[in-house]
């Protein structure tokens, strides 16, 4: 059943929209955007439902329309302005967020930088060690072999030594 | 020790000389108890590995592109309100704001990945070297000296020891930088809820501006339809009616029916406005959820680093995938 039913002639619709703007007074003083919503359908409703379209009855339907346009403005400037009263902050944290990020990178890359130096010290002192072994062996067949096996994971090891080099 | 010396001897890689090994069984001792104290000290610790960061990270990204699909929605919204332009302007430039908040929060969540990434890298290249250094002893037989038992567990202390390096610096790296970053993720993740709520209302408010201005557009038809309808529906009593009331009932339903075509398309026109409510506000709605997962995680990660326990990713990365969704069907519409 419609809260319009029923209603004829300029007078009633006039006296349905004083009532109706008297709601919507009060919901203007709050800040409800539910209630605001629902009186924005009655409202629209209104307008739909008025008639006949005389220029009395159309005039009826231009202040349902504004205020029910007033009441979702008024909601939507009220959130706007939060939004931008919070844009400063976000700012300040934008800049917290960019220099920790900075921060963060420069350690990440120490971090690989050492891990790699570390790496290649320790893979130079191996070749180092291995070349010292390879000079102390005899000219004896074993030793030769040994020797042979030395020089190719030297070799190995400098390939890789190399290889890891190219991250720093 | 000796049976250590009779296995090289017999692989017949190296003559052993006994004062050598005499000499050397003390340093091989040494050796191997240092290198179980190392592993010891690794096994103690428990840090031997990090935590993935990735989906954290992915996540950032995922919600950095809902906030930023979030605003554009609500100002397109407003856009379509009538005298709405200045509104969706002014909403446009406070949210760029927002938007490159959210473009430093992904920097921040991609950084803590290229710390992880960098421990992570540095204990593969020690494990490279490291082997390198086992296969080196297996290929000379003498490399190092000792039982083959004994050449493996060093040479695994040494590669788990500079992995303990790495990681940990990395683990020590990450747990500093997000300890730090906590206060401003909760700020910025209360300030954008707070953000989210307020455009949530705007959208809400448009999208009925929008409503009401298009039935309004219908309104003299809706009511000569309506008038129609009422003809038809409750003033006629069919079974009582004559001729002429029947020819008359026939000619209003004609009526009706010439009104089907732009009643249809005004239906159509609804649906949309509704539809596009509907998905908007599901966007917004998953935006806001996964801005508080994602602080929730954020400090999960944190106190992961502090207890060495995993991290649980499930709920960030299914709010993921509803965001990559909803924010393909707000596109489609």
């Amino acid at each position: 059943m419609s809260e319009f039913n029923g209603i004829t002639g300029f007078k009633g619709w006039s006296a349905k929209l004083k009532s109706l703007l008297e709601e919507a007074k009060n919901i203007a003083r709050q800040d409800d955007l539910d209630e605001r919503l629902k009186m924005c359908d009655r409202l629209t409703d209104f307008i739909l439902e008025s008639r006949p379209d005389t220029p009395e009855i159309k005039e009826l339907d231009r202040i349902a329309n504004e205020t029910a346009t007033a009441l979702l403005e008024q909601s939507i400037n009220k959130r706007l302005m939060a939004i931008i009263a919070r844009t400063g902050e976000h700012k300040r944290l934008t800049k917290e967020f960019e220099t920790q990020a900075k921060e963060n990178q420069a350690n990440a890359e120490s971090i690989r930088l050492k891990s790699i130096i570390q790496t290649v010290d320790s893979a130079t002192a191996m070749i180092n060690s291995a070349k010292e072994l390879k000079d102390s062996l005899k000219e004896n067949a074993g030793d030769k072999k040994v020797a042979a096996l030395v020089d190719e994971t030297v070799r190995a090891i400098e390939i890789l030594r190399s290889r890891i080099g190219k991250l720093l | 020790m000796n049976k250590a010396i009779e296995i090289l001897r017999s692989k017949g890689s190296y003559n052993f000389q006994e004062q050598h090994i005499s000499n050397c069984n003390w340093s091989i001792k040494r050796r191997t108890v240092q290198a179980m104290f190392l592993m010891l000290v690794v096994i103690a610790t428990g840090c031997t590995s990090l935590p993935n960061v990735g989906p954290f990270a992915d996540a950032t990204h995922q919600l950095k592109a809902a906030v930023a699909q979030s605003g554009s929605t609500v100002s397109d919204e407003l856009r379509y309100t009538e005298g709405g332009k200045e509104a969706a302007e002014q909403l446009v430039e406070a949210w760029k704001a927002r938007n490159q908040a959210f473009e430093a929060i992904a920097a921040y969540s991609d950084s803590l990945e290229a710390i992880v990434s960098s421990g992570n890298q540095g204990a593969q290249a020690a494990g490279e070297l490291a082997d390198s250094i086992q296969e080196f002893a297996e290929a000379t037989g003498i490399g190092i000296p000792g039982s083959p038992a004994a050449i493996q567990v060093a040479n695994d202390s040494i590669k788990l020891l500079v992995k303990y390096i790495a990681i940990t610096r990395a683990a020590k790296s990450l747990e500093e930088a997000m300890v730090k970053a906590q206060p401003a993720v909760e700020q910025i993740v209360k300030l954008i809820v707070d953000d989210l709520e307020d455009i949530d209302g705007i959208f809400r408010a448009a999208n009925k501006l929008i409503e009401k201005d298009f039935k309004i557009s219908y309104a003299t038809r809706i009511s000569y339809r309506e008038v129609l309808e009422d003809f038809v529906f409750q003033k006629v009593n069919i079974v009582d009616a004559n001729d002429a009331v029947l020819k008359r009932v026939a000619q209003v339903n004609e009526l009706l029916d010439s009104t089907n075509s732009w009643y249809s398309e005004y239906q159509q026109g609804l649906e949309k406005i509704q539809k596009r409510l509907r998905v908007g506000r599901a966007l917004i709605k998953t935006a806001r959820a996964s801005v508080q997962q994602w602080v929730t995680a954020h400090k999960q990660v944190v106190n992961a680093l502090k207890n060495r326990r995993p991290v649980s990713t499930t709920s960030l990365l299914e709010a993921a995938v509803e965001i990559q969704y909803l924010i393909k069907r707000v596109r489609e519409l």
